[in-house]
This record gives C-alpha cells, sequence and structure tokens, in this order.
C-alpha cells in the first residue's frame, strides 16, 4: 500500500475545516419559534450545544471529503504479476570511419550489416530488437521493439560516418538497455575493432556477442597536415607540412599532390615500407587559396587519403592602447616593429570614449577600466581600484606563482611561466564569467594573477599585476613577452571570410546571437538543408557551407585519426576468445511487484455518497412538507 | 384558501353562524334565539291581542279554543355586526414550516364567506403592535353582502406577521371606536401572558359582544421534535435566544408548559361563557368549519 500523489495530503486539513464550517454553522444558526414562553420551562445548555456533536449529514460530507481527497492521492497496492518476454537482443554497429574500408567487393559495414540481419532473422516474434549505432557518440537507431521489419528496415537505412569511434560508450548504452526491467538478452557488437580494445571489466566483454569484421590492412593516410601561418604572416611566409603514414604491412607506392585552389603546386611520389611514415613540406606559395593534400596510393580505405587546410592573405590588424602611461606605448611600439601586420593606435583613457573600434581590433586597457561594455576583444592590465568589471580586493606585492593552466593557448610555448615579473599586483575577486589562467595563492585563498573568460560575446584577458618599463623588450622577460603575443594571437578575431579547420566528430557551434533557422547548411556530400539548431554535427570530410543573410562561413572538416586509420587492428595483448553465449531462444517468464491504483473506485464511492446524501435530503426535504 | 375552491364554498354555504347572546338592531336574516317579533317565518310563541297588533296574525284556532285573542309572534331576523379580530404578531409567523398566518388567513376568510353569506355585516381588524401615532389596529372595510367577499382576501393578502402582541391595548382601542356590539371572534395564537387575553376577552364581553376565541397553534408547536434537536432558539417577538437541547425530559418539560397554557386558555373561556375553539395548523380547513366550528358551537347548520 502506498501513496501515488502525497502532494494531495494537505488536503486532509478540509476536514478541519469542515469540522469548523459545522461548528460556526451551528453558532450562527438560529431556530426561530413564536415565544420562549414555554421554554423558559426547560434548562438552557450551552455547554452541550458547543460541544461538536456531529450528526448524519456531518459524517455524509466528511466521508464525501475523504474520498475524493483519497483519490487525489492515488493510492495503491502492489501486486505481483507475471509476464511473458522474449528475449532482448542489443545491436552495436560501428558506424566509424574505419568501417568504410574495403574487404573485397563490399565494405566492412555492409558485412557488419549483412550479420546484423543474420541476427535478426534469427530472433523469435516475441523478441526484442534495439539497433545503436556508434561513432563518436552512440546513437539509437530504432528504440526496444518487436517489429523485426520495421528494425531491418533502419538496418537498410543505416550509413557510415567520416568520424572516430567511441565503442565503449555504445557498448556501455547497450548494456544498461538489455538490464532495465530485469530482462535477460544479449547485446551484439558488430565492429572491425578487436574485443581487447573494449575498456570494460572483463565480465561484461566475455557476455558479448562479438561479430568483427574486416581482415584487410591495406591503407596508406595522409595522417597529418599542418599550415604554419600565424596571424601577422602573408601567404609567402607560410609553410604547409604533410604526413604520409603506411599503416599496411607491406610496402606502398603512391603519390602525394598538393593543390592551390585545383591547381597542382607540388607533386611527388614516394614509396613507403610496411608500417612507416614520411613527411613533406613546401612553401613560398603565390597566392592565398584554398589548399588540398591528396595521396593517391590503392588502398582500401580512401577518407583518409585527402586534406583540406586555407592560406590566408595577411590583414592589417590594430591594437589600440588605452593608458595613462607613455611608457607602454613606447614598448608596444618597439615591440610592434618587429610584428608586420599590427598597428598601434595609443590614446589616454579621456580619448578613448570618442575613438571608434572596428571589430577586428584589439583593445589593451592598461590601469584603465571603461565604464560601459567594449564591443572587442580585450586585454585588461592591472586594473585599477573600483572598477566595475573586476572588483579589486587588496593590494600585493612580490607574490609567487604556483599555478598555472598549461593547456592554455595562452601558456602555449611558455617554459618558465613562474618567471614572469610580479613586483605590483592586485587581489581580484573572480567575476563569475572567468576562468583563473595563472593563479598564487595566499594563507587563506587563491589570488588569480591572469584571467581569461567570454563576455558578451568577445573574449577577454585580464592580467593583475602591471607591467614596468622595459618588462617586454627586456631580453630576461621573454616569457613575458611570449604571454603578450600569444595573449595578442588568441585575442585576434577570426576573419570570417577565411574557412575554419574542424576534425570531424567535433561539433562547430553558431557564434552567440545567430538564428540558427536563416542559415542553409550544405554538406560535403548530401543535400542542402535548413539548419534546426545553434550546432553544426561534422560527421563528413570535406567542405562545409553554412550562408545565411547575416552569417556565412566555411568548414573544412579532415579526419586524422591514427585509429581509424589504422584498419589492421591486430589482437593486442591476451587473444584469447571468450566462448559466445548462445542465443537464448525460449521466451521468459518474469515476475515483478506493479502498483495498482485503486483511486478511482473512491472516485465512484464519493458519486455514491453524494446520491445518498442528496436522496436523503429529499427524503427529509418531503418530510417536512407532509409533516 | 383557492376562491375557486368550489367543493368547499358549496360546504360553508351550509353554515351559519349560531348567535347566543348577541343582538341587532336592523332587520336581517339572522335568527336571534329568544326573541320574538310581530311577523316573520319560524313561528316562536303566543301573545296576547292588544291593540295595533296585526290582525292577519290573530290564531283563530286558539281563539276558538281558548275564547281568547291570541297572535302568533316569530322568531326575530336580525343583522347582527360580527367583528374577527385578527392577531398579527410576529408569532403567528413563526416557526415558518407551520404556516401559522397563512392558515389564519385563509381561516379568516372562511369565517368571513360565512357571515356575508348571511349578510351580516363584517368587521375584520388586524391587531397589530401599537405604534406612535398610528391606530394599533387596522380595520379592514366594512362588508355587508356575500358579492363584497371578494374584497377580503384582497384585503388579507395586504398583512403580514410582526411586531408583538399587545391583545388587551389594541382590542381595547378598537372598541371604544366602535358603538355596535355584536358577535367578536379572536383569531390569535394567545402566545402571550394570561394577562393579556384575559384582559382582551373580558373586555369585549363587558362591552356586550358575544366573545368567540380560535386559537390556532401550529403543528411543529405541539411536537418541537419536528423542528430541532440542538439549537439555538429565537424569539420573533421578544428577539431573545436561549440555548436548548431537546432530550426526552426536555421535551416532557416543555409539553407540561405548554399544556398549562392551553388549559388556563380554555378553563378561562369556559368560566366566563367564552366559546373557545382549538385548531391546529395540520388540520383540513374543511373538517374544522364543518365539525370542529359547528361542534364548538361557533357555527351551525343552516
Amino acid at each position: 500500500m502506498g501513496i501515488l500523489n502525497p502532494a494531495a495530503l494537505p488536503l486532509l486539513t478540509l476536514l478541519g475545516i469542515l469540522v469548523l464550517i459545522y461548528l460556526r454553522e451551528r453558532w450562527r444558526q438560529r431556530i426561530e419559534v413564536p415565544s420562549l414562553l414555554f421554554w423558559h420551562a426547560v434548562p438552557e445548555d450551552k455547554a452541550r450545544i458547543r460541544r461538536f456533536l456531529p450528526d448524519l449529514l456531518f459524517f455524509a460530507q466528511a466521508l464525501l471529503l475523504l474520498l475524493l481527497i483519497g483519490g487525489l492521492l492515488r493510492p495503491y497496492r502492489s501486486q505481483t504479476v507475471t509476464e511473458t518476454h522474449g528475449n532482448r537482443h542489443i545491436l552495436v554497429i560501428d558506424a566509424s570511419a574505419s568501417m568504410q574500408a574495403r574487404e573485397g567487393r563490399s565494405s566492412r559495414f555492409d558485412l557488419a550489416l549483412d550479420e546484423a540481419k543474420q541476427v535478426m532473422q534469427s530472433l523469435g516474434p516475441l523478441d526484442e530488437s534495439m539497433v545503436i549505432s556508434i561513432s563518436t557518440r552512440p546513437q539509437i537507431v530504432s528504440g526496444l521493439t518487436s517489429d523485426h521489419l520495421l528494425v531491418l528496415h533502419l538496418l537498410e537505412m543505416l550509413q557510415p560516418v567520416d568520424t572516430s569511434t567511441n565503442l565503449d560508450l555504445g557498448v556501455e548504452l547497450a548494456l544498461a538497455q538489455r538490464g532495465r526491467d530485469g530482462r535477460r538478452g544479449q547485446v551484439h557488437v558488430f565492429t572491425d575493432l578487436p574485443r581487447s580494445t573494449l575498456s570494460l571489466p572483463q565480465e561484461q566483454v566475455q557476455e558479448l556477442v562479438y561479430h568483427r569484421v574486416g581482415k584487410n590492412d591495406d591503407n596508406v593516410a595522409l595522417a597529418a597536415f599542418h599550415l604554419y601561418q600565424n596571424p601577422f604572416q602573408t601567404y609567402s611566409q607560410a609553410q604547409a607540412y604533410m604526413l604520409v603514414r603506411n599503416y599496411a604491412s607491406r610496402p606502398k607506392k603512391g603519390t602525394l599532390t598538393l593543390q592551390l585552389d585545383n591547381k597542382s603546386v607540388f607533386q611527388k611520389e614516394f614509396t613507403l615500407a610496411a608500417r612507416e611514415a614520411a613527411s613533406f613540406s613546401m612553401k613560398g606559395f603565390e597566392h592565398a587559396g584554398k589548399l588540398t593534400a591528396k595521396i593517391e596510393p590503392s588502398d582500401a580505405l580512401a577518407l583518409d587519403n585527402q586534406a583540406l587546410s586555407w592560406l590566408a592573405e595577411r590583414s592589417l590588424r590594430r591594437l589600440v592602447v588605452v593608458s595613462p602611461v607613455k611608457t607602454l606605448h613606447e614598448e608596444l611600439t618597439r615591440v610592434s616593429e618587429s610584428i608586420p601586420g599590427l598597428a598601434i593606435t595609443a590614446i589616454t583613457p579621456e580619448e578613448f570614449f570618442s575613438t571608434r573600434l572596428n571589430p577586428q581590433d584589439v583593445a589593451l586597457f592598461h590601469q584603465f577600466v571603461p565604464s560601459a561594455t567594449v564591443a572587442v576583444n580585450s586585454l585588461y592590465v592591472f586594473p585599477p581600484p573600483n572598477n566595475p568589471l573586476f572588483p579589486v580586493i587588496a593590494e600585493a606585492a612580490d607574490l609567487s606563482i604556483l599555478d598555472w593552466r598549461q593547456e592554455h593557448d595562452l601558456l602555449r610555448n611558455l617554459r618558465y611561466v613562474e618567471a614572469l615579473p610580479l613586483k605590483k599586483a592586485r587581489v581580484l575577486a573572480l567575476p563569475p564569467w572567468a576562468q583563473v589562467l595563472i593563479s598564487s595563492r595566499t594563507k587563506t585563498s587563491e589570488v588569480p594573477l591572469a584571467l581569461t573568460g567570454e563576455k558578451d560575446g568577445h573574449r577577454v584577458v585580464c592580467l593583475a599585476f602591471d607591467l614596468n618599463k622595459g618588462n617586454l623588450t627586456n631580453s630576461d622577460n621573454l616569457t613575458l613577452l611570449l604571454l603578450f603575443l600569444n595573449t595578442l594571437r588568441w585575442l585576434l578575431p577570426p576573419d570570417p571570410a577565411i574557412p575554419q579547420l574542424v576534425s570531424t566528430g567535433e561539433a562547430f557551434f553558431l557564434p552567440p546571437g545567430t538564428a540558427p533557422d536563416s542559415l542553409r547548411l550544405r554538406p560535403p556530400r548530401g543535400e542542402e538543408q535548413t539548419l534546426e539548431t545553434d550546432t553544426v554535427e561534422v560527421d563528413q570530410i570535406g567542405e562545409y557551407r553554412l550562408d545565411g543573410s547575416r552569417y556565412r562561413t566555411i568548414l573544412y572538416a579532415n579526419l586524422f585519426d591514427e585509429a581509424e586509420s589504422d584498419i589492421a587492428r591486430r589482437e593486442e595483448g591476451a587473444t584469447k576468445v571468450a566462448p559466445v553465449t548462445k542465443l537464448p531462444t525460449a521466451p521468459q517468464e518474469l515476475t515483478r511487484r506493479v502498483p495498482r491504483e485503486f483511486g478511482r473506485p473512491l472516485y465512484y464511492g464519493a458519486a455514491l455518497v453524494l446520491l445518498l446524501e442528496w436522496l436523503y435530503a429529499m427524503w427529509r426535504y418531503s418530510r417536512m412538507r407532509t409533516a | 384558501m383557492a376562491l375557486t375552491d368550489f367543493t368547499f364554498f358549496r360546504q360553508l354555504d351550509r353554515l351559519r353562524l349560531r348567535i347566543r347572546t348577541a343582538r341587532g338592531h336592523r332587520p336581517g336574516e339572522t335568527l336571534i334565539p329568544r326573541a320574538t317579533q310581530a311577523w316573520g317565518v319560524e313561528f316562536e310563541s303566543y301573545k296576547e291581542y292588544v291593540p295595533g297588533d296585526d290582525f292577519r296574525y290573530v290564531d283563530w284556532n286558539a281563539v276558538g279554543r281558548l275564547d281568547q285573542l291570541v297572535v302568533r309572534t316569530f322568531t326575530a331576523e336580525r343583522e347582527i355586526p360580527v367583528h374577527i379580530f385578527l392577531d398579527t404578531s410576529a408569532s403567528m409567523g413563526a416557526p415558518v414550516v407551520d404556516q401559522k398566518f397563512v392558515f389564519a388567513t385563509d381561516l379568516v376568510s372562511a369565517l368571513g364567506y360565512v357571515v356575508l353569506n348571511n349578510n351580516d355585516p363584517l368587521h375584520l381588524v388586524a391587531l397589530a403592535a401599537p405604534k406612535p401615532g398610528q391606530a394599533p389596529f387596522r380595520p379592514a372595510p366594512l362588508l355587508r353582502h356575500r358579492s363584497q367577499f371578494a374584497r377580503l382576501p384582497g384585503f388579507l393578502h395586504t398583512l403580514t406577521p410582526g411586531g408583538k402582541t399587545y391583545l388587551r391595548e389594541t382590542v381595547r382601542a378598537y372598541i371604544e371606536q366602535t358603538r355596535e356590539p355584536g358577535v367578536a371572534t379572536v383569531v390569535s395564537d394567545f402566545l402571550v401572558e394570561p394577562a393579556q387575553y384575559e384582559g382582551a376577552l373580558t373586555l369585549l364581553q363587558a362591552r356586550g359582544y358575544e366573545v368567540r376565541a380560535v386559537h390556532i397553534i401550529g403543528a411543529a408547536e405541539l411536537a418541537p421534535e419536528r423542528l430541532f434537536r440542538r439549537g439555538k432558539l429565537y424569539d420573533v417577538e421578544e428577539q431573545k435566544e436561549r440555548w436548548v437541547s431537546l432530550n426526552r425530559s426536555h421535551l416532557q418539560q416543555y409539553q407540561e408548559a405548554l399544556q398549562t397554557h392551553l388549559d388556563a386558555l380554555q378553563q378561562f373561556c369556559h368560566r366566563h361563557q367564552i366559546l373557545y375553539s382549538r385548531v391546529t395548523t395540520d388540520t383540513p380547513l374543511a373538517q374544522i368549519m364543518t365539525e370542529q366550528f359547528t361542534r364548538a358551537g361557533l357555527l351551525a347548520f343552516r
């Protein structure tokens, strides 16, 4: 016994209210008599009247109320039921890039689908099945169903994608689905990965029915394609690096071609020994444009034979320095002399309010924080007390750096972060939108020395320490210079005209404020479609085009994944194959306790009481009339 | 009482007022027992002829037997003024379930019909609580003939129960303005102290009225357990409250007090030769008129 809706329990106080109503009515109600002449002979009985003496009508109303509240409480009693079920079969199908490798005349994915269909055809009518496709993320293709024809149809519709795989996640999801409701079942895994790659507990791995497909190892891949060109370099200074790797167990030949706007600018034939790699580089490009690297070997997987990049033109960037100190301007001017493409505009805080900023600018505020939000990416150095952005708690001196986030782009190539000069610093309260990049520590709390974050759609960096004269140009403070340059690079907004590089399997997020409905997405393969969310799931290699009235961009999606390219997938370590459990065929009988609600009969009871009350009232009325 | 209930009116047509002591001066149709006149319909007695008597009424057979001139005399037929006093105090309207006032107006209508059917003048007086600057009663227009009966219900419908009962004061005020006594019928619940009703009835008798008391009592007054078990009683006239819990002993105490009151009223009427009739609201009106009132001597069959 129990109740499903305890929220209705407070309604029981209505019974108390009913009693109060009765007492009040009795106190208020008076019976008109022609005279008290004869009633003086009867002793007055105030005390007895004041007592709560319920009558039949009160009991009927209280019962009615109790029945209604009882119905609302949704009471239930547990009942044991026995149900006959078929077995569950969860089919996990690897749809990653390596499954597109050719095996004879068909692909590994087709072989996996054929085996999955055979499993489906062997199921009994009561059996339930579910299909999970796994690539970077698992996707439930069909929920648990006994409609085998529907599942077969969905299997036919399934397509592989150009991403890596996360088989563990898919198998964990399948195991969780299998054990739901205490049912028996089996998880079938269709993949080209060896069983040993699963990092699940051994007993769980042994429970799997493993269908491994593919034996071919014949693959040569473009393992990396890097274009080194920072924002201040022009295309002629850029350098392209290509790494070609042979994953086959025999030597392979091929040709590497580099095209700039579909015109070949570099071509080289190569011969690679078994499981060997070779790198190639090129520089001295004559113009900006789309770079396509291609290898043309005769192998089983074509996906990893091509990669895209973009060779950009150098655009002039402006750093607006707002500082009350002239020495910083002079120092930055000296730094900018060695950075072609960077212009410095130095102004005082008073002049800042009349200066117009372009979206491509970067602002540097030294000992000054404007009261209004700045619509460009900004670097704040040594913010003054009582500023609106970074509340200053205290002044500090001679702090030592104790912690920093090594993986952040701002600290790239910085080996001696603790060498930053920290003579004067301010202890800042961490704003909710910011994260600590470099920190020190007092006895009681962490002291942030550098903060990064994104506010109102713009990147913000704040250095809590001051820059002294010669800090940036002194060769002793190389760490600070590198940090400054890294910060500048991180703050420079990307040129919207330049395509963005993404890896397959990643999600591309639209900038804040961009309405997805107005955007048309044209993927590398497939038809153009309207974007429904603010995210683009990149699962194909090639060029994605996003076109809208206010926002447009191009994405270059590449696949550089050794795990996918190495299609040989040798079993490592213990190669002992666990015995495959046979398919359970007999239907299983499950006993479980289910709650049986009996709130509805209470409502019927309430209606009956109401009817009886009405009949009683009618009877009393007619009796009074007769009297 | 519905004016369209012809069956009931046919029953009333058979009834007439029964007069005992009342006398009237105008010739009429009501027979006055023990009163004679020289002409008429109903033979009453003989008397010795005196000059001036109508020769047509000399009984020649009696002259032959007695050798003396005797003339026949007849029962006097007079017009008897009938005064009906209707109590309109608040007690007549309570308890509501008894419909005492409606019952009383119906009863007065029926009595009025009988009176007018005999072509006696009807003075209907509604007794109300005295108010400053106003008469303590409200008389209906004088009705003299059955054809004027239709005006009676119109007057009765204008009455509503309200105020305290001042029987003695209101009756006194009325008879001081009236010079012709006759039959006085007081229709009331008599829920007043004995001094009140005794004063009123005695006063009427002293002024030469033939007095009758029609006591209306509600069914719920006789059996208050129909009305409530526990509760706050409210006296509609005195506007006082009393908490009463009605158990068997309390009920018995109430009924004893009620019976004492009823007995006192009845004995007073008996002692003073006042015709008294007690009617309950659950008794059919026709039964009251044809059985109860004829048995009590208020009415007689023609």
